[in-house]
Order: structure tokens, then sequence, then C-alpha cells
């Protein structure tokens, strides 16, 4: 007989050996770029089986989404003179907290169900040494792209 | 072979009663495996995820309670803590006033409902009610640590004492008496006596946060500087990992701006050190809470040592 399943519990794939902490994905998405540390999210919520996993690929989708429109507005506003080419800088931190605050919706969903993953005897993996490296390559990866392009995934 | 799942049921109760949360969560799995429409079982385990914090699957478990077991007290009572957990004070509210009116005779509606008014500002509404609950049951001692708190509130140290010590007697070891009377102790000012009921109601459950909150206002009271940084890492337990994103990412947004302003003002140094104090925020929210959890372990020790 299945046993009684509790809504929030997940249900781990062959890729689970591979689930980590999701504040490593989150601190990619700081140090290495939003490109790398949204894939690691997704690729770890399929790795668990987390049960808010279609909410969580619409947040890093929506993410990247608002990011484009964001970039796409400051380009408007710098061609039409409405921002000054001195103060791109500032809009560009407004691009980096929207995918910030996607990688935040996605890291509070997908804690509660690593929590409840690991009480169940899942075994999670240190993702520092990913962290590191994405922190020292990731941003060169994205160099010789296009600016637009650049501002979307980093 | 199926086994009555009751059982399992009645030693989800039992398991409970003693602590054991994880336990009582595999037992009611079981029950319920048996019988998916055991109405107290969903209740039960909406209780027991509500403990673990898990609200999500505790609003569920609670609808599916509230279907199957709509005339049941113990359901409402559940409800109403629930709700009280995700700040809607109003459902609380109406699933304490049926379960008053489903359990005229229990102290424990009285005392919820005293809890409610405390959250939505209506303290002076407070007092009848607890003391309706008291006549009830004069030796319950969560009515009486609920009575011991309310006058320490509001400075009137002579019944509070009075209140927590009657608490005490009841129940030697209960959490809400334990840390109403270090609640008194402390505003007498008697710091050593305080921290050791803190301490002992922290032993019997590690996170419960109104003996978190207690120790902290301890520790602020003898160093104001060290009570700021148990204030904010006790928080940081009670909220879990959100605390430590939550601030990693001001920080990050902070860092950023800072050397923007840096660098636009020609001051390259400024940025470099920005970055520094950045890396530090870092590597501190990885260590920091083990650093809380180590402090927290010195001080139970102490106590422990202090006491035998």
């Amino acid at each position: 007989m299945a046993k009684y399943k509790i809504a929030d519990e997940p249900t781990p794939s062959t890729l689970a050996r591979f689930a980590v902490n999701p504040l490593f994905p989150f601190l990619t998405v700081m140090l290495g770029g939003a490109w790398l540390g949204f894939a690691w999210f997704a690729i770890n919520s399929f790795a668990v089986g987390s049960p808010t996993r279609t909410k969580e690929i619409v947040w890093l989708l929506g993410g990247l989404g608002a990011a484009a429109l964001l970039v796409a507005a400051t380009f408007a506003a710098l061609g039409g003179g409405l921002i000054e080419p001195r103060h791109a800088a500032y809009a560009a931190l407004v691009i980096l907290v929207a995918k910030l605050a996607a990688a935040y919706a996605v890291h509070i969903l997908q804690s509660r169900t690593i929590e409840i993953y690991e009480y169940y005897g899942g075994v999670l993996r240190n993702g520092l040494a990913v962290t590191a490296v994405s922190f020292l390559f990731g941003p060169r990866l994205l160099e010789s792209a296009p600016t637009a392009l650049r501002l979307v995934l980093q | 072979m199926s086994v009555d799942p009751q059982r399992y049921v009645d030693d989800a109760q039992r398991l409970i009663d003693i602590g054991q949360v994880d336990g009582a969560i595999d037992r009611l799995r079981m029950a319920l495996t048996e019988d998916p429409d055991l109405g107290d079982a969903h209740a039960l385990l909406a209780l027991c995820l509500l403990q673990k914090r898990r609200l999500y699957a505790a609003g569920i478990e609670m609808d599916l309670a509230l279907t199957l077991a709509p005339e049941a007290p113990f359901t409402h009572w559940v409800a109403a803590e629930l709700n009280l957990a995700r700040r809607d004070f109003a459902a609380a509210e109406r699933h304490v006033e049926q379960f008053r009116a489903l359990a005229p005779d229990l102290p424990s509606p009285d005392r919820l409902l005293a809890r409610c008014y405390s959250l939505t500002g209506r303290r002076a509404e407070r007092l009848p009610l607890l003391m309706q609950a008291l006549s009830k049951d004069p030796t319950d001692p969560e009515t009486l640590a609920a009575l011991a708190s309310h006058h320490s509130e509001l400075g009137e140290l002579e019944q509070a004492w009075r209140y927590a010590d009657e608490a005490l007697r009841a129940a030697p070891e209960n959490t809400s008496a334990l840390v109403a009377m270090g609640e008194v102790l402390l505003k007498r000012g008697n710091i050593d006596d305080a921290r050791e009921h803190a301490a002992l109601a922290l032993r019997a459950d590690p996170s419960d946060p109104s003996a978190l909150g207690l120790l902290t206002s301890i520790k602020a009271r003898t160093s104001p500087l060290l009570g700021l940084w148990w204030r904010y890492a006790a928080w940081g337990e009670r909220v879990g990992p959100t605390r430590q994103v939550v601030v990693l990412l001001i920080a990050f947004v902070l860092y950023r701006l800072s050397t923007i302003i840096a660098t636009d003002a020609g001051m390259e140094g400024l940025a470099s050190t920005i970055v520094i104090v950045w890396l530090g925020i870092v590597v501190y929210s990885f260590v920091g809470p083990t650093l809380f959890r180590r402090a927290l372990q010195k001080e139970l020790a102490s106590v422990q040592l202090s006491r035998f």
C-alpha cells in the first residue's frame, strides 16, 4: 500500500545525488552571474523533486523576463536622454535587484523542500567549490557577449 | 495485516506529549495510510507540522480536518493556532469562538482568546478571560503562567511572582511557567536566577521562542553589545535560513551601490574595503548560526554545572 504523502514532501529523482543547499545557487547568482545561479536552482529543483517546482521555474523565468524588460527600458531611456550615461550603473543595479528578488523567492521555496528532503535522509553536496569557480570564471565567460545580453544574464 | 489506525493516533498523541514531534508525524502517516479519512489524525498532523513550521502542509492537513471533523473542538483549536502563526487574527478568533462553544468547560479556549486579544492590541480585555480560565481549572500551569506574564508586563511584580510560583508548583518543568518566572526575576534584577529559568526552559525545548527571548533579554541586560548579537542571532534561529538570505541580499545591494558611489568619487581604497566587508558578511552568514548554537550550549552547560 502506498504511504500517505504530506503535501510539501519532495520526490527525489536520480539526480538527487547532486542536490545542494539552495544557499549555493543563491550565492552563485551574486558572485558568478544570474545565468549560472538560475540554471543551478532549476537543476536542484528537479534533483530533489520539489513539490513547488513549477512555481520555482516560473519565478526564474519571470526574473529573467523582468531583467530583459528593464534592460530594454534602460536602453530606451539612455537613447531618449532620460538617463545620463554616467548614471547607467545605477540603472544596472535596478536590473540586478529584479534578478535577486526572483532568486530570493526561489531560495525560500526550495529551502523548505530541502529541509524536508534532509529530514528523510537525503544527503546534500557541498556546493562551495562550484560557487568559488563561478566567482572566478562566471563574469569572464560573458565578457564577449553583447552589452544587453550581458546585463540580462550577469 | 492491517492495524487499527486509532492506535497510531493514540501513539502520536503520547509522542507529542513528550516532545517527540518527528515520531508523531511518522505514526500519523501510518494512521492515514490505513484510513485517509481520520479527521483527528489530520488535525493532529496539522499541529505537528505547525510545530515544525511547515505552514503550507499544515494548512492542507487543517482543511482536510475541518472537512472531516468540523464538530471536533480540537480541530478548531489547531485551526486557531495555525491562523495565529499565519498572523490571520480574524480567522484565528473565529476558530477560537467555535472552540469555546464546543468545549465550554475547558480553560484553553479562554486562554487562547486572551492571546488573540494580546496580539491584536486589546490587552485590557485579556485579564477577565484569564480569570475565567482560572476559575475553570485553578491549577492549570498554562493559565497561571499567562496570568504571571500579564501582570509582569504591567509591572505588577508581586502578583506576577505569585502566579509564576503557583504555576511552577503545579508543573515544575512547564516551559511557560519557567519563562514567566524568569521574566519576573529579570524585572526584579535577579539575573542569575532568571538565566537559570531560561536555560531550564530551553533544555525542555531548545527552540522555544519565549525562552530564547528571555535569554536574549538577560544577555542585553548584562552587556548591550553582546545582547544585540544574541538578539540578532536568536531572531535568525527563529526565522531560519530566510534571515541569512535577507541579510545577504540587503548587504549585496548596499555593497554594489556603495562601490558605484565610491568609484564615481574616485575613492578606490574605500571601494576595496567595501568588498572586504561584503565578503566578511558572506563568511559570517555561514559560521554565525554555528557560533550562536555553541554559545547557547555553553549557556545551558553553565547552568547545569551551577545546579549540580
